[in-house]
């Protein structure tokens, strides 16, 4: 179980920051990048062992596939903090992606079975604290 | 007669070419959304337009004894892992276990190894076609035996009736009742399950007060137990071979004095009990080919390429097969021996015909190209359970789909704040994730491939995500030509999703092997798609506003 997690946890993190050292090559913003991935993980093991314990889930095989999903949203959100100038605009800018996609995933989500929508909550929950790790990392160090 | 041929040049406008493209294009557009909406079938009652849906998904558990060291029970147990990982199968759990029990107890329970062949006949003998699916070969065959099957369990029928053809002991074995209870608490009813298989006379039956009928410690023996509790939706009796299959292959050669002339045993030539072992075994192959040759009618048929590892090896298997010439030996693959007529000689393999179907090839190639069991193993049951699927309504989830996404839509007009762009981005935004999915429920309609709605629900979800970040963030629209920083975030964007993708795909298991395949197809699809939404409608505007 430890393996798989560090397995199915750790490759999108190296992903993630392989990508961007080498598109970017920005060591510091790179460290913003694995707190806010480590933030990340964190609410999504969380949300894991608390809707498992709490709703008695039977999905388990799925539940992983959430990772992928909430990476995704992250790495659009990096993505999304690098090309703004300035914190503020970028700030405006995530706020406006996260709104888009909860209403796009739970719009959707509406007729999926309750499992479903846990995943997709935690997703969204776990890339959302993520994603504002990062901000502020980003934000502290450029004051 | 000179016909005079009318001069038909067409005045072809700069906007000709544009015209024919947006019309085609809007053409596609269009049918691809007829036929992607649910129940579009009802609409088009001559084409078939339905979705086909896996349903097929079953769930069951196997109880393996895999004999006394606990070790190769450990080893097997990986072994089976390794190969259901392999396949692909969406969810399985394997527990190792050990278990005391009588001698008594574990005769009862076992069953003649000649009810699960698991030769790798292609002709498959103990399975049966039905409706294109192949049912899995089943331990146990008692439908005359009404008596057993009222109590024993599957498992227990088969060893009953072919130990016990005296209906008086088939009515002992039925008062045995449960075995993990006789295990557990009521070990003088477990002494009457024993005696009743030793003897046929019910008064036979020991007195249970007598402490002297209580095993004592040197009447118990232990056991490892595998349990494999596998759901999936793949063939039931592949899952069979890969968790029961102990792939041992030997080449052997015919025993002296053996014939296979005998009319009425015309399985003779497949027992391995009629040959001997030559020496060669899976140790002497570096690797098993499964591949699509041409058979003797010249019709594509696979073949089992039974090739020696390079060096000493090859060259005793070369002066084996040059000193057997002219005559018959045999591949044993699981006890069953497939015969093999040596008319070439020396030479540097065995070719095997094994079967037409790719997917069955596929699955023996991973099979003989797994490890082999380091202990035997015998069945003890199988339990059929009741697999835990998503229920998820297609036409109710396409529908709340398609509201969001207009919602977003709207959403991107508002937050949009270039007016020019407002448009062109809520539209792009709503063609992209709208078509990508589309595209794809289409191409499942058409080509009647089956899916798994689960996937498909994830994928459209990710679709829209992906689509919100290239067309509203602009991350994946124009960015490449405008600058290099641009350029460099989209493809930070790609490459990091591809990374991931890649390595689950590749590496992962289950669901998420399955969900990393289909995740792959999403972003290049929301990418093309994207860009080519963004330049249909920029063009679209253009044209109008002429």
């Amino acid at each position: 179980m430890t393996l798989q997690f560090i397995f199915i946890a750790g490759v999108p993190f190296v992903a993630i920051l392989a990508a961007y050292l080498y598109f970017y090559r920005n060591l510091r913003n790179s460290l913003s990048i694995a707190a806010g991935y480590l933030a990340m993980t964190i609410t999504y093991s969380a949300t894991y062992l608390l809707t498992n314990y709490q709703f008695n889930l039977n999905f388990e095989g799925i539940q992983e596939t959430g990772v992928i999903f909430s990476s995704v949203i992250f790495i659009i959100a990096t993505a999304i903090l690098e090309s703004a100038k300035k914190p503020q605009l970028s700030s405006k800018m995530i706020i406006q992606f996260f709104a888009l996609i909860f209403v796009s995933s739970f719009s959707t989500a509406l007729f999926l079975p309750s499992e479903m929508i846990l995943i997709i909550l935690s997703s969204f929950l776990a890339s959302l604290i993520g994603t504002a790790v990062q901000f502020l990392m980003r934000s502290l160090r450029k004051e | 007669m000179k016909l005079k041929i009318p001069d038909l040049k067409l005045k072809i406008g700069p906007d000709f070419w544009k015209t024919i493209l947006l019309a085609s294009a809007t053409a596609i557009i269009i049918s691809t959304f007829f036929i992607a909406m649910p129940l579009s079938e009802k609409l088009f009652p001559g084409i078939r337009y339905d979705l086909k849906l896996k349903s097929n998904t079953w769930k069951k558990t196997f109880v393996l004894d895999a004999g006394a060291s606990y070790e190769d029970a450990k080893e097997t147990a990986t072994i089976i892992g390794s190969r259901l990982n392999k396949y692909q199968v969406e969810e399985y759990e394997i527990e190792v276990y050990t278990k005391r029990e009588t001698f008594d107890e574990s005769m009862n329970q076992q069953i003649p190894s000649d009810v699960i062949d698991l030769g790798a006949d292609s002709d498959k003998t103990d399975s049966e076609e039905t409706n294109g699916v192949r049912e899995s070969v089943e331990p146990q065959d008692n439908s005359d035996n009404s008596v057993e099957n009222q109590v024993a369990p599957e498992s227990e029928k088969s060893q009953d009736n072919s130990d016990n053809s005296d209906s008086q002991t088939d009515n002992e074995l039925n008062d045995a009742t449960d075995i993990d209870d006789a295990t557990d608490t009521d070990i003088d009813d477990a002494a009457d399950t024993g005696n009743a298989l030793d003897t046929a006379d019910a008064d036979n039956t020991p007195d249970t007060d007598d402490p002297s009928e209580i095993p004592s410690e040197q009447d118990y023996t232990t056991t490892n137990i595998i349990e494999v509790t596998v759901q999936t939706t793949k063939d039931e009796y592949m899952i069979q071979m890969l968790i029961m299959s102990t792939n041992k292959i030997k080449i052997m050669t015919v025993k002296d004095g053996v014939t296979f002339d005998d009319p009425n045993n015309p399985f003779a030539k497949n027992l391995e009990e009629n040959y001997q072992e030559s020496g060669f075994d899976n140790s002497s192959f570096r690797y098993i080919a499964v591949k699509q040759l041409t058979n003797s009618q010249g019709d594509p048929y696979y073949f089992t390429i039974f090739k020696p590892i390079p060096g000493p090896t090859a060259k005793e298997f070369r002066d084996f097969m040059a000193s057997t010439i002219g005559q018959e030996i045999g591949v044993s693959i699981d006890g069953f021996v497939k015969p093999y007529a040596n008319y070439m000689g020396e030479q540097d393999g065995i070719l095997l015909p094994l079967t037409t179907d790719p997917e069955e090839a596929r699955f023996y190639r991973l099979l003989f190209n797994s490890e082999s069991f380091p202990t035997s193993i015998q069945v003890k049951d199988i339990v059929e359970k009741e697999p835990l699927v998503m229920k998820i309504d297609y036409v109710k989830t396409t529908l709340a789909f398609i509201v969001g996404a207009v919602t977003v839509a709207l959403m991107i007009y508002v937050f949009t704040k270039h007016q020019n762009q407002k448009l062109t981005k809520a539209f792009s935004f709503l063609l992209s994730t709208g078509f990508t999915t589309a595209l794809a429920i289409s191409f499942f309609k058409i080509t009647r491939n089956e899916i798994d709605l689960f996937n498909l629900a994830i994928g459209g979800l990710l679709s829209s995500i992906l689509s919100v970040g290239m067309v509203f963030t602009k991350i994946g629209v124009t960015d490449v030509k405008k600058s290099s920083k641009q350029g460099s975030r989209l493809l930070f964007v790609l490459t990091s999703i591809g990374i991931i993708v890649l390595t689950f795909r590749y590496l992962g298991n289950g669901y998420l092997h399955q969900f990393s395949r289909s995740t792959s197809l999403v972003v290049i699809g929301t990418y093309i798609i994207s860009n080519l939404s963004w330049i249909y409608f920029t063009n679209l505007k253009t044209y109008f506003k002429k």
